[in-house]
């Protein structure tokens, strides 16, 4: 399988997110639209209804390195969210911990990331967890 | 006629009756033309005829009674009686024949009779509907003729009324036309997008706005029409962000055809939510947030391609219609009134053309700014040729600011606004003539004195004159003060030798520029502003004026309208002498100080150039209001006579 370069791909996935041709749950941009080298993202999570993060927006930040996208990028949760996939202290989203990013392959793009996570926050397991009042940030 | 005859004979001789047809046709509801109705019937007539002829050559019985009826029928109306008889005599005739093909005869005779009455009563309906139309014809065509009389009368009669119609019908010509280059420029100015709104639940939709012109507020409450989710507890998402209410919209680089989250968050936790923005992002396009005034962005590259637009540079390629518009505009069209001249520059079509192209090339624009810079730096160098830049300024620069500022002009922040203005204006004369400037209140080692410099002094002093009497509490005395002073003076032959010299530099500035005066009246004083009523200030404005006035070159070359003459002077309320006066009676409290203090950079000058009698020093400096230069004239001519 060919291997597509990196911009072309953030460009793909770029143009995507801007269309919002997801499912509408996760929505994904460049942080600064200037960047022409689309290291820096913003993402955002719609909680997921039934769950305790019913009615709640989780922004997260995702860098993308010159490896992307034969190595995962590194994600950041912005709002405070209590997962187990998730470093309480820095917000960091560890890379162990999530299946996708664990087993990351480079058709793999920053809305699987973010659809993960959401899986993740609706998991039966997780979606009864204790949440910090909303609009705290790590 | 030949309906009835046709008729006739057809139910006389064919009792097979091709006439059916016809009356079918005729019975027929419709009103049928006459003319169809009668080529129809003549069509039956020819075709019967021969008929009747093989019919009346077979039966000699029926002959007789054929001619009998053909004649009476030519030229009659009475059909029924006719009829009747037509009846009674075939019955008669035909006794012998058979008495069912009698009956016959007799039901389509009925028939053929009714039939002929129904035609007759439609063409007649028919003409008499025709005739009510060319009736009402005829009436609108009197009116119309009445009207256009009338016409005539009026517009012979009053000539005026057609020219205000042309007017109108221009006036709403060159509305067509600034409406058109407002779509214009609005619609290249707004810029709509379409944007998908994507609900958690539901739907999407697109929605068309400008995000330039939108707060995400008002993004929400627009959207809140429209979805169930109300306004306030809306969230909007793009692009990994969520939308910051007091935001504009375009700060996120929404674009066309792109998606917008709608989501339903918590209730009042707006605010809150807004917090969840990375900081990074409030950053970005910061340049973007453009304001709600709609010409912000407007730049001059829009403005390029607008000027370049076909449509746009046919329009203003019409100066008519570019003076129009510029006559639109309240304000520049009170400008132009107040200022003849700066109407002739708009009703010169060379000068709009040549500001379209301006506006349309800004390289152009940029060398014509050069060039103009440049001009007005070689009018400087020439003597005289401040004035000019002064008057320039009163008449052109002035009116033009402060029509663009509309603001009442007679009002006192106006003039505050024109001390500002001239304070603004200060520097850049000083900056030009550096050297010569001749400043009697401050030290001077200096003993040249160019002419340019004499000028600026002043005439650089006048506009100052009327704002320093009552604007500022330390009136600077310049020339009118000095002018005072000279008068105080006791050496009569010194005086007014000074006061010559003061004045030759002075008059000729003034007569080579005319519109000095224009200088003067443009100053526009309260004329509220009480004027000293000590009769001893009086008494010495009125010797300076008269000084002035009795000066044969200011008197000859100045033509100053009659109210500038002594006689009328304190009864006019000429704003120049009434800020004269105050400034007159401003400079005297000044004179409290004495001269030593007051002059002590002068009178260390004086010494140092070998005139060390202090007393004398000091006169003369008082004689010449301070100025050095006058000074050491009078103190060299005293030491001549002495």
């Amino acid at each position: 399988m060919a291997k597509v370069p990196r911009n072309f791909k953030l460009l793909e996935e770029l143009e995507k997110g801007e269309k919002g041709l997801g499912d509408g749950t996760c929505s994904y941009g460049l942080s600064n639209g200037e960047d022409i080298y689309m290291s820096n993202w913003n993402g955002t999570i719609i909680g997921p209804a039934g769950t305790i993060h019913e009615n709640r927006i989780y922004s997260l930040k995702l860098y993308c390195d010159e490896n992307y996208p034969e190595s995962p990028p590194i994600v950041h949760f912005i709002s405070r969210i209590n997962l187990p996939c998730v470093n309480q202290h820095t917000g960091k989203v560890e890379h162990s911990r999530l299946s996708c990013l664990a087993q990351w392959k480079s058709s793999n793009s920053l809305e699987d990331i973010l659809l993960e996570l959401r899986r993740e926050m609706a998991n039966p397991v997780n979606k009864k967890l204790p949440q910090p009042p909303e609009g705290s940030l790590f | 006629m030949t309906t009835a005859m046709n008729s006739h004979t057809t139910s006389m001789f064919a009792p097979e009756m091709k006439g059916l047809h016809v009356i079918e046709f005729i019975t027929n509801e419709q009103p049928y033309p006459a003319e169809k109705l009668i080529e129809k019937l003549q069509e039956f007539q020819a075709s019967f005829q021969e008929e009747y002829e093989d019919f009346s050559v077979g039966s000699s019985k029926m002959h007789s009674s054929s001619h009998q009826f053909s004649v009476p029928f030519f030229g009659q109306q009475h059909d029924s009686r006719l009829f009747d008889g037509i009846e009674s005599t075939a019955e008669d005739d035909l006794e012998a024949g058979d008495d069912n093909e009698v009956e016959a005869l007799i039901k389509k005779n009925a028939v053929i009779k009714t039939a002929i009455e129904k035609i007759r009563k439609a063409t007649e309906e028919q003409e008499k509907q025709l005739r009510d139309k060319e009736e009402e014809l005829q009436e609108l065509y009197e009116t119309f003729a009445e009207l256009e009389e009338e016409l005539q009368v009026i517009t012979h009669e009053q000539p005026h009324i057609m020219t205000k119609f042309e007017r109108i019908r221009d006036k709403a010509n060159t509305f067509n036309y600034l409406n058109i280059i407002l779509f214009i420029m609005e619609d290249s100015n707004e810029q709509l997008i379409n944007v998908k709104f994507r609900p958690s639940t539901g739907d999407g939709f697109d929605y068309r706005f400008d995000p330039g012109q939108l707060t995400v507020q008002q993004l929400k409450e627009k959207l809140a029409l429209r979805t169930t989710i109300p306004a306030n507890s809306m969230r909007l998402v793009y692009s990994g962000r969520v939308l910051k209410d007091e935001d504009m919209v375009d700060l996120y680089g929404v674009k066309e055809g792109h998606t917008i989250h709608v989501v339903r968050g918590a209730d009042n936790r707006a605010a809150e939510q807004a917090a969840n923005v990375p900081p990074s992002s409030t950053g970005q396009r910061s340049t973007n947030s453009a304001t709600t005034n709609p010409f912000a962005n407007f730049d001059q590259d829009l403005m390029r391609s607008m000027m370049n637009s076909p449509m746009i540079r046919h329009l203003l390629s019409n100066p008519e219609i570019v003076r129009s518009m510029v006559m639109q505009n309240p304000t520049m069209r009170q400008m132009i009134e107040r200022n003849p001249e700066i109407g002739h520059i708009i009703n010169d079509p060379s000068f709009i053309r040549q500001t379209m192209d301006m506006a349309r090339n800004p390289e152009l624009m940029r060398e014509m700014m050069r060039n103009n810079d440049r001009a007005l730096a070689n009018l400087e160098t020439i003597p005289g040729g401040f004035n000019h830049l002064r008057r320039m300024y009163h008449t052109l620069q002035e009116p033009l600011e402060s029509a663009g500022r509309n603001n009442d002009q007679s009002s006192e922040a106006a003039n505050r606004r024109l001390a500002e203005m001239l304070n603004v204006e200060s520097p850049p004369e000083g900056r030009i003539n550096v050297t010569p400037l001749p400043n009697p209140w401050a030290p001077r080692n200096n003993n040249n004195s160019s002419t340019s410099g004499n000028i600026t002094s002043m005439f650089g002093g006048i506009p100052s004159f009327g704002i320093m009497g009552f604007q500022m509490p330390f009136p600077s005395p310049s020339s009118a003060s000095r002018i005072a002073n000279s008068t105080q003076g006791s050496t009569t032959p010194s005086t007014t030798q000074n006061s010559q010299t003061n004045e030759t530099p002075n008059a000729t500035s003034l007569t080579n520029a005319p519109g000095t005066t224009q200088n003067f009246s443009n100053i526009n004083i309260p004329q509220n502003l009480s004027m000293s009523t000590d009769p001893e200030y009086s008494r010495r404005i009125q010797q300076v004026m008269q000084r002035f006035m009795t000066s044969s070159q200011f008197a000859s070359r100045q033509q100053m309208p009659q109210s500038y003459y002594p006689t009328s002077l304190f009864g006019s309320p000429n704003p120049f002498f009434t800020n004269m006066s105050q400034s007159l009676g401003a400079s005297q409290t000044t004179t409290s100080e004495p001269p030593e203090t007051r002059f002590r950079a002068q009178l260390q000058t004086l010494e140092e150039m070998g005139f060390m009698d202090q007393a004398e020093n000091i006169r003369a400096l008082l004689a010449a209001g301070g100025d050095v230069n006058s000074a050491i004239e009078m103190l060299l001519r005293n030491l001549n006579s002495a």
